[in-house]
């Protein structure tokens, strides 16, 4: 048995039921997927929650609580503007091409 | 051996229940009309998972959000961070599991 299989496993079950009426669905790309959430497991044991591999921690609970995976509800116009998540774990439901959307950082998006 | 436990209708998708069977006490899940059975405490802090909540195939305990799978048994997470507990080895808490045989409408447990 190996847990950390079974961990991944769980998280996309549970994180399919947030992000699905929030617009998105997980990458086409099964590749990056499976490597941000084992990264997320990681995540998990270590601090025991699982925050967003690809941002860092601020270490006061306020601004962390904001990179909790999926983090879209505290980054909606940023996301919604480059339609994915900042890792790509997560796109709009209409991308099948997710190597074609640019990872633009929000202080770039017009009106910032 | 099998000994009936409950009665399919007792429990409702999603549902669990708690039952004892020859002192030992068993977490019974419903999920996708199946019926799985557990050990009932949380090897966290021996919380009752029949008072936790079903989302899936995923038990969580009502105490400090410890997942495990229904299915097997299997341990998926340990407790939240910050309970005053260290992250702790989470691959030996793993729940016992048992056998369900479903038997017009009774649920019945090998053990």
């Amino acid at each position: 048995m190996d847990r950390v299989q079974e961990r991944k496993k769980a998280l996309r079950y549970i994180f399919q039921e947030v992000i699905d009426p929030l617009g998105y669905k997980f990458s086409p790309d099964e590749e990056i997927v499976d490597f941000l959430l084992e990264q997320e497991v990681a995540l998990e044991d270590k601090h025991g929650i699982p925050y967003c591999p690809c941002q860092g921690l601020m270490g006061n609970r306020e601004d962390d609580m904001k990179i909790v995976c999926p983090c879209i509800p505290f980054h909606r116009r940023h996301f919604d503007a480059i339609k994915r998540c900042w890792c790509g774990l997560y796109v709009h439901k209409d991308v099948s091409d997710p190597d074609s959307l640019p990872q633009i950082p929000e202080s770039e998006i017009e009106g910032s | 051996m099998s000994i009936e436990v409950a009665k399919l209708s007792d429990i409702a998708e999603g549902g669990l229940i708690n039952v004892s069977v020859n002192g030992s006490e068993i977490v019974l899940g419903r999920y996708e009309g199946k019926i799985y059975a557990v050990e009932k405490r949380c090897k966290h802090m021996r919380a009752s998972l029949n008072m936790g909540t079903l989302n899936g195939y995923i038990l969580t305990c009502p105490l400090h959000h410890m997942q495990y799978d229904i299915r097997s048994g299997i341990a998926l997470s340990g407790p939240i961070a910050n309970v005053g507990v260290p992250i702790i080895d989470i691959d030996s808490m793993h729940l016992a599991s048992f056998e369900v045989v479903l038997d017009n409408g009774k649920i019945k447990l090998e053990l």
